[in-house]
């Protein structure tokens, strides 16, 4: 087994909420290798965003804090560096692609200039160079006359193609890893099979580690070594892809799995998780899913759950998750 | 099956206006001679990426836009030639559902008003009753009696679609047009409302006009489907045909570039290559022919028309199927040429 | 309008206004000025518009509290006196603001296209003239008098509330409840009144109170010109004008009215910027 390049621990996060302090992501633990693909799944509110903004130091503060836990990249303490060297990884050995990259493109600057800032920023080297590597960088990641496109502003470009620039941006001081906060959610179907065709090839040329943020089940099946589930703030469950989806083991997991409609075959009728996720100020003190849990028993809402080993690779957040079969 | 809706030759240009006089400097076809049907009691899925005017279809269907040219035959009537009262009260018998729960319901109005307002309109039932049919309509959709007397803000994304399902469902409509009603909803809660529209359609016999751009959500709730590509329809066909036999090319695309969620059983995917052409300036010919890699001249001079291949299922293609039979050699010819 | 549990948006903004202390203490205040206004002279014990030359510009005591002034009237009697106009000016020229830059941007933003244009352009027409020099204009034209300094400041404060209400006006009309709306049947007026003006109200509530403040400062400015109220009349203006000329001799003539409307113009304010926090208005004033 190789070594570790990134180690998230008992990861607390919490957020300022109306005068009250909101645990937003709580006791998340994972790990990436090195050129592995770690996929995040979760709705909305189940902290996966935090996580990953968390991990680069983005958390602003206040209103958010980091309360507790250790993120070590390439057996460095995230949490315990200076800002000066902070700045060095993010870019440098971490890097970052947002859902939306119109907001996170300086609109009055144009594509080339804005990856060759990047590039100089971590790399000592003339403008010129810069200049010439970032038409470069255009140029690997698919866009067409990546001359002409340098010298265009973010506005004048289209969704599908923005996306490339940030991931230029994003690639072009060779990060070890690489953050993709739902990259092409915002993108159409034929466009969002290209952007993922890029990453994965980009990923492999460069032999950097992905973590893939995202809501869609298929993008995850795709794209993923390993999952891990989150819910309400918790990893609940977090396994190899193929366990994920063949044999998965906490009820939230198995149900999310039947509510999804597929392309393969065809159902009558979907499966229904009743409810709704709770919000952070009604979370109960158990298990964050108890709520809409079919299976949910009297202790459930009352003792919190932990992360435990079911198989080898395979960790649940449920101490039922063993007996859910002959019930069913 | 009766038709309920048939849109013929629908065609809507936008002008797009610059200058201080606002002079009409080009058009957006939008919406480009498009012609479908919808049966009673059925759900025809409208698919397609941004700019293929599905959503605009829709609006010119609840006559929110009026159509250019062409005729949209709802029972019988030509909704495009009415005008004033008249359309006013046949348009309340079709109705919509929003994506955004969030900005289509009226944030100053309770429930009980967002739901008796089109009955108070239109004097369906006596006022007396109303009461009882807000309570049938928050029943049907499942939420509580209780609710009518709160308002929008205090539901969440998933209640806040139910009731404005209960909103159209007020109007006793035939039809209803979904405006991808499940798009801006969590993963978990999709399959409630899917679930809710299949079990109302089956009660009420209801139809949907359902318009999304996830296909997987398209296939599990229609009975056919038809596929825009920048204003104009490709291809409409059964939806166990569609999904399996397509025949178009850009269909083929389209659904090839789903990800399915099987980690075992990954497709060879085709993945399409260049952008979304702009809808002020298709492409001449066939709108699809310079990102479709089976394309040949006749496809960017001649403009293909839908015609029907087999019973039900109808393509505009000049080589329908193309990618099945000659795919595999055609790629292989063209590696050939290049290498 | 409070029923078990459910609150409306604008009750929900009355909870807020009352947790944000110098909005709550704003609005007490402007309570209270307005009481007095009403009944301030009827309690108070001197008529202010009774002279007595023997006490002609008494410094303030025990008996007159704000002093008297070179007639001998009762300053606190007169500055409550000039509270009637000062306040009755302002509350009308606003209203009057309201109505019709309200009716005004409602038909630039809801009709839009080429009346927007033309809309929009005597908008900008009207705000081209300072307010003092409207007032002057009008004030000349048709000579001073109550009426005519409402309608100057009503003008003058005119395009403010048409440009927020047009602004709105052609954001909500492309809100998709307004869509459902039309769907439902309702023709143009119904969703003018049942989907566009309630869901505007809130800023204009902040409007309103904004503009408030600065029409009392017009007709502060315009009266002390001489263009506003004429004697007899007078308001919060005119007494800083009568008092003008002795303020070396007796500046509580000046100050007693002066502090009148620095409360009332600070109050309005604070009162705004609070409602706009409490009510979430997000006012874009579009150039």
């Amino acid at each position: 087994m190789s070594e570790n390049l990134l180690e998230v621990k008992n990861l607390h996060v919490a957020f300022f909420q109306d005068g009250k302090l909101a645990d937003v992501v709580r006791d998340v633990s994972f790990e990436i290798k090195p050129n592995e693909t770690l996929g995040l799944v979760g709705e909305s509110g189940s902290g996966k965003s935090v996580t990953s903004k968390a991990i680069m130091r983005l958390i602003a503060d206040p209103p958010g804090k980091i309360t507790g836990g250790s993120v070590m990249m390439d057996g460095m303490d995230i949490f315990a560096l200076p800002e000066k060297k902070m700045r060095e990884i993010r870019g440098g050995r971490i890097a970052m692609i947002f859902q939306e990259p119109l907001t996170s493109l300086n609109p009055l600057f144009t594509c080339g200039s804005q990856i060759s800032e990047a590039i100089r920023l971590h790399k000592k080297c003339s403008k010129k160079e810069a200049e010439e590597q970032a038409v470069e960088m255009l140029r690997l990641v698919g866009v067409p006359s990546p001359e002409r496109r340098a010298k265009a502003y973010p506005h004048e470009l289209s969704g599908g193609m923005r996306q490339r620039v940030m991931i230029a941006m994003a690639l072009s001081c060779k990060p070890s890893l690489l953050i993709a906060d739902e990259p092409t959610t915002a993108l159409d179907p034929t466009i969002q099979a290209q952007i993922l065709r890029l990453i994965h090839d980009l990923q492999k040329l460069n032999g950097m580690s992905l973590l893939l943020i995202t809501h869609d089940m298929g993008i995850v099946a795709e794209n993923c070594d390993r999952v891990a589930v989150m819910y309400a703030g918790e990893i609940l469950e977090i396994a190899d892809v193929s366990t994920i989806f063949h044999s998965p083991m906490h009820p939230y997991t198995k149900g999310l799995l039947k509510a999804i409609p597929k392309m393969n075959e065809k159902v009558e009728r979907l499966y229904n998780i009743d409810g709704m996720v709770p919000g952070f100020n009604e979370l109960p003190k158990g298990c964050a899913f108890s709520s809409r849990c079919p299976y949910c028993k009297d202790d459930c809402a009352s003792t919190p759950q932990r992360l435990e080993y079911v198989s080898a690779g395979h960790q649940v957040r449920c101490k039922y998750c063993r007996n859910l079969e002959q019930e069913a | 099956m009766e038709k309920i809706l048939e849109v013929k030759h629908l065609k809507k240009y936008f002008p797009v206006k610059k200058g201080l006089f606002r002079r009409t400097v080009a058009h957006v076809r939008a919406v480009d001679d498009v012609s479908f049907e919808i049966k009673g009691g059925e759900t025809f899925g409208l698919v397609g990426e941004s700019g293929c005017g599905k959503t605009t279809v829709g609006k010119l269907i609840l006559q929110l836009h009026r159509a250019d040219s062409g005729k949209i035959v709802y029972c019988g009537e030509d909704l495009c030639a009415m005008s004033g009262k008249q359309l006013q009260k046949k348009r309340s018998e079709v109705q919509i559902i929003f994506q955004d729960p969030y900005g289509s319901l009226n944030p100053r109005m309770r429930v009980e008003q967002i739901l008796s307002e089109g009955i108070i309109k239109h004097r369906l039932i006596p006022k007396e009753q109303i009461p009882a049919r807000v309570a049938e309509l928050l029943r049907l959709v499942g939420l509580h009696e209780g609710d009518a007397k709160k308002y929008p803000h205090e539901f969440s994304g998933g209640q806040r679609q139910r009731i404005a399902v209960a909103r159209a469902l007020s109007f006793n409509p035939k039809l209803i047009v979904c405006d991808e009603p499940v798009s801006a909803l969590d993963v978990s809660v999709q399959a409630q409302i899917l679930n809710l529209l299949v079990d109302l359609q089956k009660e009420l016999g209801i139809s949907y006009l359902f318009i999304a751009h996830g296909m997987a959500v398209v296939q599990h709730i229609s009975h056919r489907v038809g596929v825009m590509y920048l204003g104009k329809m490709v291809e409409i066909a059964p939806t166990e045909v569609l999904f399996k036999e397509h025949a178009h090319p850009y269909t083929h695309a389209l659904l090839s570039s789903v990800p399915v969620t099987d980690p075992d059983k990954i497709p060879e995917r085709e993945v399409l290559e260049g952008e979304i052409p702009n809808p002020i300036n298709p492409p001449a010919g066939c709108r699809f022919h310079p990102r479709c890699r089976y394309a040949c001249e006749k496809c960017s001079c001649e403009v293909p028309q839908l015609r029907e291949i087999e019973p039900g299922h109808m393509v505009a293609c000049h080589y329908p199927n193309v990618f099945r039979e000659k795919g595999k050699e055609k790629i292989a010819a063209s590696e050939e040429e290049k290498g | 309008m409070k029923k078990k549990g459910t609150t409306s948006p604008l009750a929900r903004g009355w909870i807020k206004i009352k947790k944000r202390k110098t909005a709550f203490v704003s609005l007490i205040i402007l309570v209270a000025i307005c009481l007095l206004a009403i009944f301030g002279n009827a309690l108070y014990a001197y008529d202010p518009t009774q002279t007595n030359t023997s006490i002609r510009l008494q410094a303030p005591s025990s008996e007159h509290i704000f002093g008297t002034d070179n007639l001998g009237r009762d300053v606190l009697a007169r500055v409550l006196y000039g509270s009637k106009l000062s306040l009755s000016i302002s509350i009308v020229s606003v209203l009057m603001a309201m109505v019709m830059g309200t009716i005004m941007g409602l038909i630039a933003g809801y009709i839009g296209g080429k009346v927007d244009s033309v809309m929009s352009l005597i908008i900008d027409a009207i705000c081209a003239f300072p307010t003092i020099l409207l007032g002057l204009l009008l004030g000349t034209v048709m000579g001073s008098g109550i009426i005519n300094i409402m309608l100057a400041i009503g003008i003058a404060n005119t395009p403010y509330f048409a440009r927020l209400v047009r602004s709105m006006a052609a954001s909500l009309r492309e809100r998709e409840f307004v869509e459902s709306a039309i769907t439902t049947g309702l023709n143009h007026l119904e969703i003018i009144g049942k989907y566009i003006l309630p869901n505007m109200s809130s800023v204009i509530i902040v409007q309103v109170s904004l503009s408030a403040a600065s029409a009392i400062i017009t007709e502060s400015s315009l009266s002390f010109m001489g263009v506003g109220v004429a004697p007899p009349a007078a308001s919060w203006g005119t007494l800083l004008r009568d008092g003008y000329d002795f303020i070396s001799k007796a500046p509580w003539l000046s100050i007693f009215p002066g502090i009148a409307i620095v409360v009332t113009v600070l109050a309005l304010n604070f009162l705004g910027d609070g409602l706009r926090d409490a009510l979430d208005v997000k006012i874009r004033i579009d150039g």
